[in-house]
């Protein structure tokens, strides 16, 4: 985030909480572990984009963050992050608008510290992120909502038994048949490199479903595999990369990783198809498929 | 890969040779061609006689849409409960739909068949049409409604296209993507691509329809649904290849390749066709005259099969089908295997073998005839080249 606010001025949003340091930002948002009675959460400041022009713009940002709280709120999956002590709420610093409110702390590495630190996951530990990730993907589809943003940077692993690793981040989850609240159509969202394919379509809003999520599953799980994301170039301009994305298809993940099962590679490369009708669809069977390999 | 008989007009014991003879490994039955009591009867013995064999009855509800029209040869359908007919507009109701589908369910499961194919109608122009949405009513219900019958058989509901809305890539793709997000999905799908006449060839070879044909396999397949293709003939092996678990093919033209002209009275009177040798080298049939005169410059043009030997003389008619048969079996056991990457190569050789088999005939200047000739070959090399682009392998 630009102009991030202050520590203090972040502390004085929240007098129940105490030890403030920040763990994360992203474009509109700034995340710090703080102490609340006793207890490690993460505090999130989002700020409201405004435009003196469309007071729309300030609309549709509180309309994605209430949208946010609310799934996490129905959730019970143990895989997706749960929300904290402290109920949104509206804050001020200067001139800015944001809504501050808490979720748990995990502690532990995301995946993407994991990838960092070249780890070389055995097949029992992809197929644990595989299902944890099916867990959380089942339950948001049941709710017809889609994550869109399920990435390395975004799975945490929390060695609790019941929880090896938990999704955050529904900051751009997709309401299936809700109320539009992006008012671009042409604006494709999430994270540039983990995009599925159908969102580069016209009109993708008509016909997507939980199987872009299954794709994203499939590229975390051969990025955490291979240590590659296969069509991140960073020298290359974002279009480059969209057209990769459309239209490359990526090296077997057996080509990268020998050792692994070849029906559990397969899986993989299945999940990242282009073309949604051929990634295997259903959660329960995929789940089971996955579990064959823990 | 299993190999079924199309059965129609003209059954006699053409099935029971292919399933003694190990040629084939069931049979699709049609009520057009056989009078009610004589399939239960016809089904009956087989069963008894062959009972490994897969038995399967094409309810060929695709015709109510015209069932009242005036050149209309629905054969001994209307000796069916469930057939009758219908409008497009009586369809678009989800109420109509489960209707049809519990009386031409409850009907077929009366027989002693294998699996049950559930009715559907023919999608006619587009994947984006009434048409398309009232197929899917049919493909989404039919589980529910067949679950009201206890029956433990496999049901499979049927998908009834027509070539040319295989050809819209965009359509295409998003139906597949509907079809393949069931809640309660079939055990498999009969799928039948139909061409506006049987006797043309272009509508079937045309890359566009093979490659979509094999991605609906493909599609299917992964999503854990068996693929039987009614009337796929020679492109049986490729369909396999793609993860379809069926082909069929019969003995008449309109039995290896389907178009809804089948049901059609032309009026018109003709003479039986020529004899054909369906030659695995070429891909394709060619006449009985052909065959003897290519063998001595091509020889690998003879496929080296028991039945090879019922064509020397000329054989009677009912042998040609059991010739098509073994040829087709041997294709399909030689190229489908588990891995699709390997079918796809051995597919490619295929045709590159066809290629070369044509232009040597070429070269020792045999003239062939229109339907022996080579136009199959090019649209099947660009066909798998566009499945295995777009199926991502």
């Amino acid at each position: 985030m630009m102009n991030k606010p202050s520590i203090a001025d972040v502390a004085n949003l929240a007098p129940e909480a105490t030890d403030f340091h920040e763990i994360g930002s992203g474009g509109y948002k700034v995340v710090y572990q703080a102490n609340i009675r006793g207890q490690s959460e993460a505090i999130k400041l989002v700020r409201i984009p405004t435009d003196a022009n469309d007071p729309s713009t300030r609309e549709e940002n509180i309309r994605r963050i209430e949208r946010e709280i609310g799934i996490l709120r129905q959730c019970k999956t143990p895989n997706l992050v749960k929300l904290g002590s402290i109920a949104p709420r509206p804050a001020k610093i200067g001139s800015e608008e944001y809504v501050l409110y808490s979720e748990e702390f995990i502690p532990g590495k995301s995946l993407r510290d994991l990838i960092n630190g070249r780890h070389r996951p055995t097949i029992q530990e992809l197929a644990t992120v595989g299902v944890c990730l099916l867990h959380a993907v089942g339950e948001l589809s049941a709710m017809n909502v889609i994550h869109r943003d399920i990435k390395p940077d975004n799975i945490m692993q929390a060695e609790l038994p019941a929880r090896r690793y938990i999704v955050l981040d529904l900051g751009i989850a997709f309401q299936v048949g809700g109320t539009p609240i992006t008012r671009d159509a042409g604006r494709i969202p999430g994270t540039l490199y983990y995009i599925a394919p159908e969102m580069l379509d016209v009109g993708f809003r008509q016909n997507l479903d939980y199987r872009a999520d299954l794709y994203t599953i499939g590229l975390t799980l051969y990025e955490y595999a291979s240590g590659k994301n296969p069509f991140k170039d960073p020298s290359d301009p974002p279009f480059s990369t969209l057209y990769r994305i459309k239209t490359l298809t990526p090296a077997p993940l057996a080509s990268h990783r020998a050792d692994l099962a070849s029906e559990f590679c397969k899986l993989v490369d299945q999940l990242m198809k282009k073309i949604p009708a051929l990634r295997p669809a259903g959660v329960p069977a995929l789940l089971r498929r996955m579990e064959g390999f823990q | 890969m299993k190999l079924y008989a199309q059965n129609g007009f003209g059954l006699g014991d053409k099935l029971n040779v292919g399933l003694d003879e190990k040629l084939l490994h069931g049979g699709i039955f049609s009520p057009k061609d056989l009078h009610l009591t004589t399939m239960k009867d016809r089904i009956g013995e087989i069963r008894k006689a062959f009972p490994k064999a897969d038995i399967l009855i094409d309810p060929q509800f695709y015709v109510s849409l015209f069932a009242d029209g005036p050149n209309t040869n629905a054969g001994h359908l209307p000796e069916w409960d469930y057939f009758r007919s219908y409008r497009k507009s009586e369809l678009e109701i989800t109420k109509t739909v489960r209707k049809v589908l519990e009386e031409c369910l409850r009907n077929i499961a009366s027989f002693d068949v294998t699996g049950i194919i559930a009715p559907n109608l023919h999608i006619s122009q587009s994947l984006d049409s009434r048409e398309a949405v009232i197929a899917k009513s049919f493909i989404r219900e039919a589980r529910d409604v067949y679950a009201k019958l206890k029956d433990k058989r496999p049901l499979y509901a049927s998908l009834v296209i027509c070539r040319e809305a295989l050809q819209d890539r965009r359509e295409f793709e998003e139906f597949i993507n509907d079809i393949t997000m069931l809640d309660a999905p079939p055990d498999g799908i009969y799928l039948i691509i139909a061409g506006r006449s049987a006797e043309a060839r272009s509508d079937f070879f045309h890359a566009d329809v093979v490659a979509n044909w094999m991605l609906l396999n493909l599609s299917l397949s992964v999503n854990g649904m068996e693929v039987i293709n009614g009337y796929s003939d020679i492109l049986t092996p490729f369909l396999g290849v793609a993860g379809g678990a069926a082909g069929a093919t019969g003995w008449w033209s309109n039995l290896r390749m389907f178009s809804m002209g089948r049901f059609f009275s032309t009026g018109v009177g003709g003479r039986q066709p020529i004899t054909r040798y369906l030659s695995k080298l070429l891909l394709n049939r060619i006449t009985f005259s052909e065959k003897d005169a290519i063998a001595p410059f091509v020889p690998e043009v003879i496929n080296g099969l028991p039945h090879d030997a019922d064509y020397d003389p000329e054989p009677e008619r009912a042998k040609e089908v059991l010739q098509s048969w073994e040829a087709l079996r041997s294709l399909t056991d030689a190229v489908v295997s588990d891995d699709i990457k390997a079918g796809i190569g051995k597919c490619r050789k295929a045709i590159e073998r066809a290629r070369q088999a044509y232009a040597d005939i070429a070269a020792v200047g045999i003239a062939l005839d229109a339907k022996s000739r080579d136009d199959h070959v090019e649209p099947l090399g660009e066909a798998l080249r566009q499945f295995e682009e777009r199926a991502g392998l």
